[in-house]
């Protein structure tokens, strides 16, 4: 025969399943096993706050938790872009966290032109030998145009050959060869006259100085190298003829400053104002190439 | 025939009692606080690792942890690194990892105004050379 046995209070202890392993400590019940207050053994962890450091790891051990959080603040940092310079910069990174990358730029302008030649730049060897020359009442200075300037050379004389002009190192050197001139059939030393392209403001200078290094026949007779200036610009012929000294006519306003005498020479230009195109011409009467090498022509 | 016996120790005394619902597992029974037989509602959480992002947040659930949970982080890192500026831009992979190191951008080298063309700036320097030299 089984007899039921009731509880108290109509309470049926079979039924209670909980045991001190599922209640948290130290809250009392009364559960499975026994009709006695049991004590729960689940340790309470509350609601802990945990700050995770970088690349760490925190460890959540069993227990009870009503909730709580592990976060983190790293130190952030965007991407950065960084010109490099004649100084030594360093970025902090160590401890911060990158959203974007670090772009170390180029140095700017860091081309072999604009560096001395026979010494590296930042990696590049450099190529620039020669001066600047900023100043545009320069028109030349040691091999060195003005910025927006340049020259063109042509014959001296009309039906007459004229040689070549270019920079040679820190020069400007006009190069006359005697040579045959097929078209008037006839053996001849070039004479070459050369404009500078862009018109310079005479008014308030009082000279047109122009120096030459070399003037390889270095013959300071008549109808040596000279100057003169003209209101336009006409690269087609200075004078209507090798000994004739008249100007071309096409030529507004020319006026010859003078023949050089020695190497280095000042022609007045206090009579003349307004803008002038500047010409140089070389002329040499004989049977003999030379050069004029001019270093500088400027206005003072 | 049913017999009625008393409950041993037939005086529970209840008022000793502590436990609720939530402090106990869910779906045990037990007889708690308030003297009558209840289902515990506390939930069971599982085990876990979890691999926090950078600054990221890992809310903790409410409930019995049966184990040990993980908070682990596995960012990718970068030490110390040194640029050698040139004519060239440079870029150091920065983004989502974690320095460990600074980074640091050397002098160009060489670069003094005394070897830049006069009047040209190059990484920020204005050069002053303006010379010919007899190569």
């Amino acid at each position: 025969m089984e007899i039921p046995i009731r509880k108290i209070g109509g309470t049926d202890t079979d039924n209670l399943t909980a045991v001190p392993g599922d209640v948290v400590a130290p809250k009392k019940f009364v559960g499975s096993g026994t009709e006695d207050t049991q004590t729960g053994t689940i340790i309470d962890r509350g609601s802990p706050a945990y700050v995770l450091p970088a690349n760490g790891s925190i460890v959540l051990p069993s227990g009870n938790y009503s909730g709580g959080e592990v976060t983190q603040s790293l130190e952030t940092s965007a991407g950065q872009i960084i010109g490099p310079g004649a100084s030594k910069i360093t970025t902090p990174a160590n401890g911060k966290y990158f959203t974007g990358d670090i772009i170390v730029g180029g140095v700017t302008n860091l081309v072999p032109g604009n560096i001395r030649i026979g010494v590296t730049v930042g990696g590049v060897a450099g190529t620039w030998n020669g001066h600047v020359n900023d100043d545009p009442n320069r028109l030349l200075y040691y091999g060195a145009l003005p910025p927006g300037q340049s020259f063109t050379a042509f014959p001296y004389a009309y039906n007459w050959s004229g040689g070549s002009a270019f920079i040679n190192a820190d020069t400007l050197r006009v190069s006359n060869e005697y040579a045959y001139n097929s078209a008037m059939q006839r053996y001849e030393l070039q004479a070459t006259a050369v404009v500078f392209d862009q018109a310079v403001d005479l008014t308030n200078f009082s000279y047109l100085s122009v120096s030459l290094r070399t003037y390889s026949v270095n013959n300071w007779t008549s109808r040596t190298p000279g100057v003169v200036i003209a209101r336009n610009r006409l690269p087609t012929y200075l004078y209507t003829g090798i000994s004739t000294y008249s100007f071309n006519t096409n030529l507004e306003e020319p006026h010859l400053l003078g023949y050089h005498t020695r190497l280095d020479n000042d022609f007045s230009i206090s009579a003349y104002s307004g803008k002038y195109y500047v010409y140089l011409f070389t002329h040499y009467s004989g049977t003999t190439s030379y050069y004029a090498d001019y270093e500088l022509v400027y206005l003072n | 025939m049913e017999l009625t016996l008393p409950f041993k120790g037939s005086s529970i005394d209840t008022s000793e009692l502590t436990a609720s619902t939530n402090n106990v597992r869910v779906g045990k029974v037990f007889i708690g606080a308030d003297g009558t037989e209840q289902i515990g509602t506390n939930p069971e959480i599982t085990a876990q690792t979890v691999n926090l992002a950078a600054n990221g947040r890992f809310d903790i659930p409410a409930g019995i942890h049966g184990g040990e949970s993980r908070v682990n982080q596995s960012i990718p890192t970068f030490g110390e690194q040194t640029i050698i500026p040139g004519a060239a831009s440079t870029t150091v992979p920065t983004a989502g990892k974690l320095g460990t190191g600074d980074i640091i951008v050397l002098a160009v080298e060489n670069l003094i105004p005394e070897y830049i063309k006069k009047g040209a700036v190059v990484g920020g320097v204005t050069g002053t050379f303006s010379a010919y030299i007899p190569m």
